[in-house]
């Protein structure tokens, strides 16, 4: 039975805004995302994609989001590690009406999940591999802006019950027979 | 063996010493399991009671799926444990996740809980009961049950419950969505109620089991129906609404159902609107309301708690509630609802 202390913090950063309320965030100038991929960390989340929503939990931070439609898209093609390209093959592929200038938008949205702190940028020097896996074959449906609708409610939850850390020299820090 | 789990081992003996010096035993059938209780001494016993004083009693010389010893140092009159826990500020928690062995404690009050799930025994300990939180006496070793259960492929759901004879309504929604108004109006009309907050699910029989015998309401939602639930007690908090907390299972015994086969799933929601309606609502956002806040009750097995959630909601097309005027509506339409979801 190994006994490994788990680090948890569920504190906000302070340069986070209030999720209180589900919030759309765009922000501008956006990086220059040309050639990029995204690294999201599965084992810090987990996310399902139902009725073409993802539904997406972040255990690190107790935040949790929301992305339909488009956005569930485009969540679903950065989990593989797919490029800005290859992520607007999908979108095209998988929705209807997409305007010329949608790339933006998708950037956008990506902005937003990276600013959630849900993926980061990977560095382009690093050989990733993207699985490129087709999403599964469904009617394509609407292009509709993507968002990221996030909320922190469970900030109720974590001021009562709240985790933290525990120290750098691990748990329990029992005195030898001989201090 | 390294000092930690040394440490750990000698205090679950240590525990079973004193507990058996003057024992106090409880077992009960929780959530289909046989949970035995064995405490040093009666104030622990007296302080967990109330809260689970609705569920099945069964005989205390046979066999148990999981044993919590628990005591607290106040009336003993045992130092309380020296783990050389990490200072943390009061009231707050801090946390070991390891494989088979899960603790959490908070610093002041000083409370710990320890399970070994290669043994299926816990501990429950308190330095004194007048301190502890005051959530832990409507709701008992929440954390302790959250990780026990989800080790048997069940979920403590963060979910009321009620129920007809054809089948149970499962009630998902963040804190404030409606859940205890909504189930304690139902169990006032006469529904069946398994609980307010908490239930277990296993999702294998898609049978839910009551938790608690206690409801927690906004005071304000209290106050404004003061015959759904004698209060027992109040839980304050400087920057949350405070909630008045009763055991609805005692004052009205005769109205809880032990458990149920899940036949609807229902999200509500307060509108305030003029009228209370019932709408389809979507796979996605029944995982919205019933994952994350089941997830952080018991702050590990993340994701195992997460897949537990996706398997409960699976069988079902959830519904919106829309809490407006009118609500005593709410259980007629609840009841043909899981009448015709019984039929389908």
């Amino acid at each position: 039975m190994g006994v490994t202390p788990r680090t948890l913090s569920t504190r906000p950063r302070n340069d986070e805004p209030s999720l209180r309320n589900p919030t759309v965030k765009t922000t501008e100038p956006l990086p220059n995302y040309i050639s990029s991929m995204w690294l999201i960390d599965q084992r810090t989340m987990q996310s399902e994609v139902l009725d073409g929503e993802a539904v997406i939990v972040d255990f690190t931070t107790g935040r949790y989001h929301a992305a339909a439609g488009v956005a569930a898209t485009v969540w679903e093609a950065m989990k593989q590690g797919q490029e800005i390209n290859e992520i607007m093959l999908q979108v095209r592929s998988a929705h209807t009406d997409v305007p010329e200038d949608a790339e933006s938008s998708v950037l956008a949205f990506i902005d937003s999940v990276v600013d959630a702190g849900l993926a980061k940028q990977a560095d382009p020097e690093i050989g990733q591999t993207s699985s490129s896996e087709q999403q599964t074959s469904t009617a394509p449906t609407p292009w509709i802006v993507p968002v990221l609708e996030s909320h922190n409610d469970l900030a109720d939850l974590m001021l009562i019950d709240p985790v933290h850390d525990v120290t750098a020299r691990g748990w329990p820090d029992v005195p030898s027979a001989d201090s | 063996m390294n000092d930690a789990q040394a440490a750990i081992s000698a205090m679950f003996e240590r525990s079973k010493q004193l507990a058996s010096q003057d024992p106090r035993v409880l077992t009960l059938l929780i959530g289909g399991e046989r949970i035995r209780f064995v405490s040093a001494g009666p104030t622990m016993l007296d302080f967990v009671g109330p809260a689970l004083a609705h569920l099945p009693r069964l005989p205390d010389d046979k066999p148990a799926d999981l044993t919590v010893t628990m005591w607290d140092a106040a009336t003993i009159g045992e130092p309380y444990p020296d783990l050389r826990l990490p200072d943390v500020e009061p009231m707050a928690a801090g946390l070991l996740d390891a494989p088979e062995l899960l603790l959490s404690y908070y610093s002041e009050p000083r409370l710990m809980t320890v399970l070994d799930r290669n043994v299926d025994e816990a501990l429950f300990i308190a330095d004194t009961v007048d301190a502890l939180p005051p959530w832990e006496r409507p709701s008992p070793m929440r954390a302790l049950l959250s990780w026990w259960f989800t080790g048997r492929g069940k979920l403590m759901a963060h979910a009321a419950a009620v129920a007809t004879d054809v089948g149970a309504a499962l009630l998902i929604g963040p804190g404030g969505s409606g859940k205890s108004s909504t189930s304690l109006v139902c169990m006032a009309a006469g529904m069946g109620w398994l609980g307010d907050d908490y239930v277990i699910i296993d999702p294998r029989t898609r049978t839910v089991f009551s938790l608690y015998g206690s409801a927690k309401l906004v005071t304000e939602h209290h106050d404004r129906s003061p015959t759904l639930m004698r209060t027992d007690g109040t839980i304050r908090h400087a920057d949350l609404e405070d909630k008045n907390f009763g055991f609805p299972a005692v004052e009205f015994p005769d109205r809880v159902c032990l458990s149920s086969e899940v036949r609807a799933v229902i999200l509500p929601v307060v509108t305030r609107g003029p009228e209370c309606l019932l709408a389809r609502s979507t796979a996605s956002r029944a995982l919205l309301a019933l994952a994350p806040s089941t997830i952080f009750q018991g702050r590990v097995q993340h994701a195992e708690v997460f897949g537990l959630s996706r398997e409960v909601l699976r069988p079902f097309e959830p519904y919106r509630l829309e809490l407006g005027d009118g609500v005593e509506a709410v259980p007629q339409m609840l009841t043909q609802l899981i009448a015709a979801e019984g039929r389908s």
